[in-house]
């Protein structure tokens, strides 16, 4: 999986391709807790380009969502389409995060 | 002059950072590659063999390694060869002569003009002391497990395998023969080690209290999510399944929190049922749905966590029954290609 990310205006855009399984959910928790200790507490993740992801990457956005929630941070997750859109509507994690087109 | 002296003498600002030593939380060693003389070491290492430095400082490397001069020497070259360093494990002593396992992290390198083994020491006893612990923690919480069941009603047989020793998983069931109800809970929470079988722990004892309840199915998930708020701070959370097969009126009914599949085997083959239900320990007002289906004799029915269920459904032979399945399963587990717990109960209707 590759991610990228990129600061826009205290905000952290995190740009996601391709699977996310329990390595690669790994490697993003490691990098999204690192912003979160800088201070950064606004993040949006595009899943555009994310063709499947396993319980692990849905476990590292619900951990990131928990953390920043209290500090009146913000989660947002944007493109989820097909199996990633349904797997976000079956764990009710659309309601959860602010889920946008 | 001593090469000892050569590499500490003058204190330019290239050795002045050996002061950055003593803020490393392992111990280090430099020894003179040609004869093993000790040096340099820093607070942790006097700390851990127990000498004073000026004691150190007349040593050698046999001194303190437990093992035979040969040996020593030949991972001393292994170091010098291996560009990147070279990690082994070994034993060392103490001054008060206790033999204690090691890990060594060895590099070789030239330090003013003088070859130079650098060792960074960590010692072993406490790991292997916690990874005994861990392992006995896993042997208990398989324990925990139930026996697999089988009456004139049902059969039922389970797969259950830690990722490393304890696990995130768990699945308990409860026959009560009297109403003929087969209670039972799937439990996948979120990590490994030994934090995640702990939660797990509590998940069962709630589930042990909330059969107890003359609540609806999805009313007990409800509760069981309320109840296990406290013990999931810090971004955990677990999927729960939950199911109740009522042998009176031959339905199951079930109630899914991140779980949120389960298969049916019946005459025309494999059906995946999908459940909608947010994860327990997100949301402490979670209002869950609830499910119901009337089985027949002869169908059967596997709830899987995870790391079992991607396996299994990838893609799902139409040809597999309960027992080929289970089979299958058990192969699955015992392959260690699983990255994840795993575990799974079937029950088939007989």
């Amino acid at each position: 999986m590759e991610i990228t990310t990129n600061i826009s205006e205290k905000e952290v855009i995190v740009t996601l391709a391709g699977s996310m399984y329990v390595e690669d959910a790994a490697v993003l928790r490691e990098k999204l807790m690192g912003f979160i200790e800088s201070g950064y507490k606004q993040f949006v993740i595009k899943l555009h380009n994310v063709d499947y992801i396993d319980s692990s990457g849905l476990g590292v956005l619900v951990a990131i969502q928990k953390k920043v929630l209290p500090k009146e941070g913000h989660v947002t997750l944007t493109g989820a389409k097909g199996v990633v859109k349904e797997l976000f509507e079956l764990t009710r994690l659309n309601k959860v995060f602010t889920m946008q087109a | 002059m001593s090469v000892s002296q050569g590499i500490f003498s003058g204190m330019c600002d290239y050795c002045q950072r050996f002061d950055l030593f003593n803020m490393i939380n392992d111990a280090l060693l430099l020894i003179d590659f040609e004869d093993g003389k000790i040096l340099f070491i820093n607070q942790k290492a006097l700390a851990l063999y127990q000498y004073t430095e000026e004691e150190f400082l007349t040593l050698f490397a046999d001194d303190i390694a437990n093992s035979s001069m040969r040996t020593l020497r030949e991972n001393m070259e292994l170091a010098k060869t291996h560009k990147e360093g070279y990690i082994f494990t070994t034993n060392h002593i103490k001054k008060d002569g206790t033999i204690f396992k090691v890990e060594v992290s060895a590099r070789y390198m030239t330090l003013h003009g003088t070859p130079v083994f650098a060792a960074v020491i960590r010692n072993l006893t406490i790991d292997g002391k916690m990874r005994e612990e861990i392992q006995i923690a896993g042997k208990v919480q398989h324990r925990m497990l139930p026996r697999d069941l089988e009456n004139e009603l049902f059969r039922i047989r389970s797969v259950y395998q830690p990722h490393h020793y304890v696990s995130g998983d768990l699945y308990d069931f409860v026959y009560e023969e009297k109403s003929q109800l087969l209670f039972g809970i799937m439990i996948d929470v979120m990590g490994h080690g030994v934090a995640a079988a702990l939660q797990t722990s509590i998940l069962k004892y709630l589930f042990l209290k909330a059969i107890k309840k003359n609540i609806t199915i999805n009313d007990r998930l409800a509760w069981i999510n309320k109840e296990v708020m406290p013990f999931f701070k810090g971004g955990q959370f677990a999927g729960v399944f939950l199911f109740e097969f009522d042998f009176m009126c031959n339905t199951l009914t079930y109630a899914a929190g991140g779980i949120n599949h389960f298969i049916i085997l019946k005459e025309q083959g494999p059906h995946i049922i999908k459940t909608p239900g947010l994860f327990l320990g997100i949301n402490e007002d979670e209002v869950y749905d609830q499910g119901s289906y009337h089985f027949t004799s002869g169908e059967s029915f596997l709830f899987l966590t995870d790391g079992l269920f991607e396996r299994i459904v990838q893609p799902m032979d139409h040809e597999l029954d309960f027992w080929s399945i289970h089979e299958l399963s058990k192969k699955i587990v015992n392959s260690g290609e699983c990255n994840d717990d795993a575990s799974g109960v079937g029950i088939l209707i007989r």
